[in-house]
């Protein structure tokens, strides 16, 4: 079907809805993952899944978000994040810094039956080069040490006036990790 | 085959202190989502939420309730809750003209058309203070039982600036 036709409705009003899948990654025991062509230059609202992470290492977090701006990795201390914590059990955490070194969209899980975070984080403004990279996120997993359903909900911030091109992925706790399993699916939000 | 996020409405405003999306609520859907992004405010400002009804009355009596709170990456988390007020204070938080900071905001709206009240969740993201990250995560509800077919947004004070796009859970 003409894609031009497809647009007026001229064949049956084909509309192919505004959350359009750009890729989906599959990890298996990796050192990190990379989304290298975000369609930055289309989107200007991006959704990023994680469904059924595990880390490698018991209590890691298995999807810590970097950028890479204009092809670079940003792996210096100049994020900033906010995040709620709640556990099952009770426990209420405010979680914050002005100088880290990712985002956590995600939060602790293990490689026990179950153990797994799954996530979503919405991506703000990564293509455009004057304004700086946000994301919101609200995460839900177990983990191994303490196992009982945590969440997180928050935001982050890359604070630069730059061309967010791509994502970079990994897993850590006091040690980095692998991103031992999950998938882990990037939108965009097209209007 | 069709997809299930369907766009509805785009409107973009600049330079002003209050704008109306009309018409973007119907029968057609339950469920709605809002994406309101580079927000840009001519200086430090809330981007305020009101609704419109079916027969084009923005609704500014104090039937809102509102729960919120700022998680702000540099100093302790704030709770606002508020009940029986004007409008939907903390759609976002704006930090005015700073350089690259232009702040999101994006917003379930949940049965608008149906005439039972409107309840809402939104998360949002800014800079504060010209410095610091804040998220925002929030609830609420306009306590009418009336139909709503839009939206009206205000700032507290100064101009805004920024594109409000609307679609449609199918």
């Amino acid at each position: 079907m003409p894609v031009g036709q497809a647009k007026v409705g001229l064949l049956g009003g084909v509309d192919l809805g505004k959350l359009e899948l750009i890729e989906t990654q599959v990890a298996s025991n990796d050192s990190f993952l990379q989304f290298s062509d975000i369609k930055e230059d289309i989107y200007n609202v991006h959704l990023l899944i994680t469904d059924e992470a595990k880390p490698s290492t018991n209590d890691h977090i298995p999807n810590r978000l970097r950028f890479y701006e204009s092809g670079v990795l940003e792996s210096a201390s100049v994020y900033q994040s906010a995040l709620q914590f709640c556990r099952a059990d009770g426990t209420f955490l405010e979680i914050n810094s002005t100088a880290i070194n990712y985002i956590n969209i995600g939060i602790e899980a293990g490689t026990g039956t179950g153990q797994t975070c799954n996530s979503y984080a919405y991506l703000y403004n990564l293509g455009d080069s004057s304004k700086y990279s946000f994301a919101t996120f609200h995460t839900a997993a177990r983990d191994n040490g303490n196992g009982n359903l945590k969440s997180t909900f928050g935001s982050g911030v890359l604070p630069q006036t730059s061309t967010v091109d791509g994502l970079y992925l990994f897993s850590a706790g006091a040690t980095t990790s692998n991103i031992a399993s999950g998938t882990f699916s990037l939108y965009g939000i097209k209007e | 085959m069709a997809g299930s996020l369907e766009f509805i409405k785009s409107t973009t405003y600049s330079g002003v202190s209050s704008f109306s999306i009309t018409d973007c609520f119907s029968a057609k859907y339950d469920v709605y989502k809002v994406v309101a992004d580079d927000i840009v405010t001519s200086t430090q400002a809330f981007l305020r939420l009101r609704f419109i009804n079916s027969s084009g009355t923005i609704i500014s009596t104090n039937d809102y309730d509102f729960a919120d709170l700022f998680l702000k990456a540099d100093a302790t988390f704030t709770q606002r809750i508020y009940k029986s007020v004007d409008d939907i204070f903390d759609f976002n938080l704006s930090d005015g003209s700073l350089s690259g900071g232009a702040g999101n905001t994006i917003a379930e709206i949940y049965n608008p058309f149906d005439t039972s009240y409107t309840n809402l969740s939104w998360e949002a993201s800014n800079i504060y203070s010209s410095t610091y990250g804040v998220g925002l995560k929030g609830v609420g509800v306009l306590k009418q039982s009336t139909s709503i077919t839009g939206m009206h947004f205000l700032t507290n004070t100064g101009t805004v600036t920024s594109t409000i796009k609307v679609y449609g859970y199918k």
